[in-house]
C-alpha cells in the first residue's frame, strides 16, 4: 500500500478527502478520509476498476456505490500520520463497516473532471451516439420504501416494466400534444399533422441508456439525431422536447397547489390525465419512492405522495350530462352440446366460454321458429317459419318475409311480443278465412290455404275466446 | 503533500463557499467541523494570494498578518 502512487485528489478541502492512487501494475485504488485523531488520519482504501472510476467521475455512481460495489467483500482501513507512517492496517468486512464511515446515499463527484482523466473519459466514450443520449438523459431512481424492504433494494421485474411503460406513455403523449400545439397553425392539414406526430412518436420512444439494479435506476433519453424526412423544420422542437418535458412534467412539486395550477393553465384536462397520470401513479406507489436527476446532476427532484385533493384538482371528474345511448350489436354463436337440442344446454357464461365453436357479429340473424306464444295463445307450425331478427339504428326488427309481417320496436322484448301476437293473429285469420277447423284438406289451391296447411295446432287464450 | 494544504482557503463569494462545503461528503463536513462564514477584504499586503480557480483561492499569509480584526462572522454555514 505504501508503494502506491497518487494520481489525483478527487475531493479536497484544505487537504485531501478522496484520493486516487495506482500501483505499478496500473491497478487503481481510492483513499477516503473517514476519521482522525491528534496524530493520525484514518482512511478507507479499496481497489476500483477503470469503469467504476469513469462512472464516478461522470456522476453515474455515487461514492457509496463505489464502496459497496459487489466486486469485493472487504475494504481496508489504515491510519496514516503526517510523516506517511502507516499503522492499524486491516481488512474490514463491508457488513461490519462503521456506520459513520459509510457515505450518504447521494454523494456524487461534483467538481470538474481533472485533466489527467481525459484519456480515461475518451476510452469510455467511444460511442458518441450513446454518449449524446446519456448527456441528455433523465435518470429515474426508484428506491424501495422503508416499509417495503421484504426484497431489500431489488425491484420486481413486472414493476420495472410497468414503470418504463408509464414513463414512455407520459413522454410520448407530451411530445404529441406539444407538437400539435406548436405546429397546428403552420401545418394546417390535420391528416399531415397526425402523420408527422406518429413518425416522431416512433423516433422519440424513450431509449434506455443506463441501468442499475440495486435501487432500480434507469437513464432514459430521447433521440435527437435521427429524424423524419422533413425533420429539419422541427429540429429545435425535437432537440428540446425532453428538456421541456423535464421542466413541465418532471421538475414539478406535485404537492404544491401553485405547481398544479400552472399545469392546469397549460394543459387541457383531456391530455393532463395521459401526460401527468402515469407520473402521479409512480409517485404514489406504496412500495417505491421516485427520485429524478439529470446526467450532470445539476437537476434533482424528489417527490412526496400526491394528496387526493390535488389529484382531483389535476384530474377533475368530467361529468357528461349527455347520456349516450348504448350501442349494441347482434352476435351468433355456434355451441357444441350433447345431442338432444338446446334444452340440454344451460346457456350461461361458462357454456359460452367453453363450448363456442364459432361466433360472428351480424346485422341480421335468420331464425327458424315453429312455436309462437302471446297472451296465453299458442301456435305450433308443422315446419319452422323463417324469420329474421336485426338491429338497425338501435331499433329491433323482427320480420317474416313470407307473411309480410315486420315489427320494429326500441326493445327486443317489445318487438318479439308484438311479432308473436301478429303471427298468431295471422294464422287465426287464415284458419277463419279458409274454414279449416278440422283436418287439413289434401287439396290446396290458394296461398291462404297453403298457410292454413302449415298449422299443426292453435290454442287460443282467453283474450281471443272473449272476443269470439 | 500539496503546498496549498498549508494555506488558508478563501472563496470569492459566500455562495461559492457554501456550495463547495456542501459538495463535500457529509462525513468530511463533520470532521472538518466548520459552521460559520466570515467575510472580509484581503490585500496583497496580507500574503501571497494564489490564482482564483472555481471561485476559490489560497492565501499564504505573512507572519505579521492578522485577519481576525478584519473578518466578521456573517452567517451560519449549515
Amino acid at each position: 500500500m505504501e508503494s502506491l502512487k497518487k494520481i489525483s485528489d478527487l475531493i479536497e478541502f484544505e487537504g485531501p478527502v478522496l484520493s486516487h492512487f495506482s500501483d505499478d501494475k496500473g491497478r487503481d485504488y481510492l483513499f477516503y478520509w473517514v476519521d482522525f485523531d491528534s496524530d493520525f488520519n484514518r482512511w478507507l482504501v479499496w481497489k476500483i476498476s477503470k469503469q467504476e472510476l469513469y462512472n464516478y467521475l461522470k456522476r453515474q455512481n455515487s461514492l457509496k456505490e463505489l464502496v459497496f460495489a459487489n466486486n469485493k467483500d472487504f475494504i481496508y482501513s489504515v491510519d496514516i500520520n503526517n510523516t506517511l507512517e502507516y499503522k492499524n492496517t486491516h481488512a474490514i468486512d463491508l457488513d461490519e463497516l462503521v456506520k459513520a464511515y459509510i457515505p450518504e446515499e447521494n454523494e456524487y463527484f461534483m467538481s470538474a473532471v481533472p485533466l489527467i482523466y481525459e484519456s480515461l473519459i475518451a476510452e469510455f466514450e467511444k460511442d458518441p451516439y450513446l454518449q449524446l443520449l446519456r448527456e441528455n438523459a433523465l435518470y429515474f431512481k426508484w428506491n424501495t420504501r422503508e416499509n417495503s424492504k421484504r426484497f431489500l433494494e431489488t425491484v420486481g421485474a413486472g414493476d420495472a416494466g410497468n414503470f418504463l411503460i408509464k414513463i414512455s406513455k407520459s413522454f410520448l403523449k407530451y411530445a404529441e400534444y406539444t407538437f400539435y400545439e406548436s405546429y397546428k397553425e403552420k401545418i394546417g392539414d390535420y391528416n399531415k399533422l397526425s402523420k408527422i406526430i406518429n413518425q416522431f412518436k416512433e423516433i422519440l420512444q424513450p431509449r434506455v441508456v443506463d441501468l442499475a439494479y440495486s435501487s432500480f435506476k434507469v437513464g432514459l433519453s430521447s433521440d435527437t439525431v435521427n429524424s423524419i424526412s422533413e425533420g429539419n423544420a422541427y429540429k429545435d422542437w425535437q432537440k428540446n422536447v425532453l428538456h421541456k418535458y423535464q421542466n413541465d412534467v418532471i421538475d414539478v412539486d406535485y404537492s404544491s397547489i401553485e405547481d398544479v395550477n400552472i399545469i392546469n393553465e397549460n394543459f387541457p384536462p383531456e391530455v393532463r390525465k395521459e401526460i401527468f397520470g402515469p407520473i402521479i401513479s409512480i409517485i404514489n406507489d406504496n412500495s417505491y419512492q421516485l427520485e429524478v436527476v439529470n446526467y450532470k446532476r445539476t437537476f434533482k427532484r424528489k417527490y412526496q405522495k400526491v394528496t387526493k385533493n390535488l389529484e382531483q384538482l389535476l384530474f377533475p371528474t368530467i361529468v357528461n350530462n349527455e347520456v349516450q345511448p348504448e350501442t349494441k350489436r347482434l352476435y351468433t354463436f355456434i355451441i357444441e352440446a350433447p345431442e338432444g337440442g338446446s334444452n340440454n344446454v344451460r346457456f350461461n357464461k361458462k357454456t359460452l366460454q367453453e363450448n363456442t365453436l364459432f361466433s360472428q357479429e351480424n346485422s341480421s340473424v335468420p331464425l327458424f321458429i315453429k312455436d309462437f306464444m302471446s297472451n296465453g295463445s299458442a301456435l305450433e307450425l308443422r315446419e319452422a317459419l323463417q324469420c329474421n331478427l336485426s338491429l338497425i339504428d338501435r331499433k329491433y326488427r323482427v320480420e317474416c318475409p313470407s307473411l309480410l309481417i315486420t315489427v320494429e320496436e326500441d326493445t327486443y322484448k317489445e318487438a318479439w311480443d308484438i311479432f308473436n301476437k301478429q303471427i298468431i293473429e295471422f294464422f287465426i285469420n287464415v284458419r277463419i278465412e279458409t274454414g279449416s277447423n278440422g283436418p287439413i284438406s289434401p287439396t290446396v289451391t290458394t296461398q291462404r290455404e297453403s298457410f292454413s296447411l302449415m298449422i299443426k295446432s292453435i290454442v287460443l287464450g282467453a283474450h281471443y275466446t272473449d272476443e269470439t | 503533500m500539496k503546498c496549498g494544504y498549508c494555506a488558508l482557503s478563501f472563496f470569492t463569494s459566500k455562495d461559492a463557499a457554501i456550495n463547495k462545503y456542501k459538495s463535500l461528503p457529509t462525513r468530511a463536513q463533520s470532521l472538518i467541523g466548520y459552521n460559520h462564514i466570515a467575510e472580509g477584504e484581503l490585500t496583497d499586503n496580507d500574503g501571497v494570494i494564489s490564482e482564483i480557480h472555481n471561485d476559490h483561492f489560497n492565501l499564504f499569509e505573512y507572519i505579521s498578518t492578522d485577519l481576525k480584526e478584519r473578518f466578521v462572522l456573517t452567517s451560519q454555514l449549515i
